[in-house]
């Protein structure tokens, strides 16, 4: 029997215990990762080949752009939802994220139901 | 002019009208007088012994005294007199005259008075003072210059820029012609090297000196030691970096790591496979280890730049170091001589990580060698090994401070406690043949030890 996902997702992670961790907490979830990027560029790379129906964006993210300058890009190119996962609750980078009116934020460290909530409500939005 | 005439005794015989008004008493009051008389007591002797050897001599004799006028006022009067001799050679009287100098005295008196006052301004105040031709050298400097090591005779004659920290020379020089060429004031924060190799920071003010036909000639200025204000300045930056760092470590890294750490306890927790689970504990071991090294290095971190930068002896760091790497099965080669380099106290430190980085990751090190190279940039410290080396693509990132896991803390640390004193570093080895970390000291920041690396006091500046 193959299980329907409940929606494919895109992982921009440069830290690879983290990565392999929320790989194996959105399965768990029931979300399909269709590829991990670890810069902007990569990312970028891999939306247009995959067109997820959500990514799931760190800030602090390799190469010249940061997470939130990919995200920008995201989605204005692609009007595809964006979640940020963050360990910054405040401060600047915070305000700089909040300004590309991102369709969530997940605040580490996280849990199941941390994704599962955040994700959620950025697909049904 | 007032002319006078006396007799062998020294009586006046004849005065002219100007004599008469520029004295206030008429010949009849004066006549028969001893000429001395008319003058103040204190000046009686010194005027009677100049009119004595000009009998001895045989010459005319110039002096300048004070007169008290029957106004009551002072004048000063320049007196010369000649003796007159008969064909014997016996005094037969002299004739003289007197001019009123009292106006050229009295600037002369106002102006040693100003220059005194200027003098005493220039030697007490806290700043220094200096003067500069068109050229750039020295045509005066204040004594303050003495707390620098060199004598005011040292500098004068010398070219400005030669008591300038040569990082900061081309600046200072380009400050100088725009003085030169018509700014009014320019005002600049530079570095000086003092006689013994120490560097200060120093606020300058220059303004144009021009001649008489409004020709520049060149630069007046002053100089204020600002050495302390600038430490203040530098360790208030240097506190705030290093804040932003830990709390950056603290509530990003950390919390990554931590973020890392749940999942695989969940991972763990979860799966029935004795294998993967075995293998999960050891990430999360290692994970606990990545947190515990954080932690660690935000202890050493908060170190840097705590204590003052002081002059170290190369010899004497490396001996310190070497004794923790006894028992590895290394090769230590120094060719250092007597070098000091001026650094922030955690030095050590820095050759401590260096080693055992080379150790940890050269995998087929045998050797590893300290020698040194100087060039016009200063002096480079060269760490060299004949490991496996590094390669080409992460010659830069070994020093970044890792994101996420971090890794690597160690050449993050090294970067930050040799740039306290503006030392930098870079790895320029082979891939595949060895690593080589170079370590650029400026001239100022090094110096040879002349008497042994326990002479501390004798020193020849780099500068």
């Amino acid at each position: 029997m193959v299980n329907m996902a409940k929606g494919s997702i895109l992982l921009v992670e440069d830290d690879d215990i983290i990565a392999k961790v929320a790989q194996w907490r959105l399965n768990n979830l029931g979300y399909e990762v269709v590829g991990r990027a670890t810069s902007g560029a990569e990312a970028m790379e891999l939306v247009v080949k995959q067109k997820p129906d959500l990514v799931l964006m760190d800030i602090n993210i390799k190469g010249d752009i940061d997470g939130i300058e990919t995200a920008r890009m995201i989605k204005k190119g692609f009007n595809i939802p964006v979640v940020y996962v963050t360990s910054h609750t405040d401060g600047p980078t915070l305000e700089r994220a909040k300004g590309t009116n991102p369709d969530g934020f997940i605040v580490k460290p996280f849990d199941d139901n941390d994704l599962r909530v955040a994700i959620e409500l950025a697909l049904n939005k | 002019m007032g002319v006078f005439r006396l007799d062998p005794s020294g009586q006046i015989t004849y005065i002219n009208e100007s004599f008469r008004k520029i004295t206030g008493i008429t010949f009849e009051i004066l006549q028969g007088k001893y000429w001395a008389d008319i003058l103040p007591k204190e000046e009686r002797e010194r005027m009677i012994m100049a009119i004595a050897a000009s009998v001895r001599e045989h010459k005319m004799v110039e002096a300048e005294a004070r007169y008290i006028h029957p106004d009551g006022k002072q004048y000063w009067l320049f007196g010369q007199v000649v003796p007159l001799f008969d064909p014997v050679g016996h005094i037969k009287g002299w004739v003289g005259t007197i001019t009123d100098i009292t106006q050229r005295k009295t600037i002369e008196v106002e102006l040693q008075e100003s220059e005194e006052k200027f003098r005493s301004l220039a030697e007490n105040t806290a700043a220094l003072l200096f003067s500069l031709d068109v050229n750039g050298v020295f045509t005066y400097v204040s004594p303050l210059i003495n707390s620098y090591g060199y004598l005011v005779e040292d500098v004068v004659s010398r070219h400005f820029i030669d008591l300038v920290y040569p990082d900061d020379r081309k600046e200072v020089q380009a400050n100088l012609r725009k003085v030169i060429e018509g700014e009014r004031e320019v005002t600049s924060v530079f570095r000086i090297v003092d006689k013994w190799g120490y560097i200060h920071w120093v606020e300058s003010i220059s303004t144009i000196r021009v001649d008489v036909f409004g020709k520049p000639v060149g630069v007046y200025g002053v100089l204020r030691d600002v050495t302390d204000r600038r430490r203040t300045e530098d360790a208030i930056q240097l506190a705030n970096k290093k804040l932003n760092l830990l709390n950056n470590i603290t509530r990003h890294d950390i919390i990554n790591t931590i973020t890392g750490l749940f999942g695989c306890v969940d991972m763990a927790a979860s799966t029935q496979n004795k294998e993967e689970r075995s293998v999960l504990l050891a990430e999360i071991k290692d994970l606990i280890r990545i947190i515990q090294h954080q932690i660690t290095f935000t202890r050493e971190y908060q170190e840097v730049g705590v204590h003052a930068p002081v002059w170290q002896n190369l010899k004497d760091v490396m001996d310190r170091v070497i004794v923790n790497f006894s028992k590895q099965d290394i090769r230590f080669d120094l060719d250092l001589e007597d070098t000091e380099i001026y650094a922030d106290p955690l030095l050590e430190k820095v050759f401590y990580n260096l080693i055992d980085n080379a150790i940890r990751y050269g995998e087929t090190i045998t050797a590893i060698r300290f020698y040194y190279q100087i060039s016009d940039k200063g002096l480079a410290l060269i760490c060299e090994d004949d490991g496996v080396g590094v390669p080409t693509e992460t010659k830069e990132q070994i020093f970044e401070r890792g994101i996420g896991r971090n890794t690597g803390m160690g050449l993050f640390l090294t970067r930050e406690i040799l740039l306290i004193t503006g030392i930098t570093i870079r790895e320029n080895g082979t891939y595949g043949k060895g690593a080589r970390f170079e370590l650029l000291i400026p001239n100022g920041a090094w110096r040879f030890s002349v008497t042994g690396s326990r002479g501390k006091n004798i020193s020849r500046p780099t500068n």
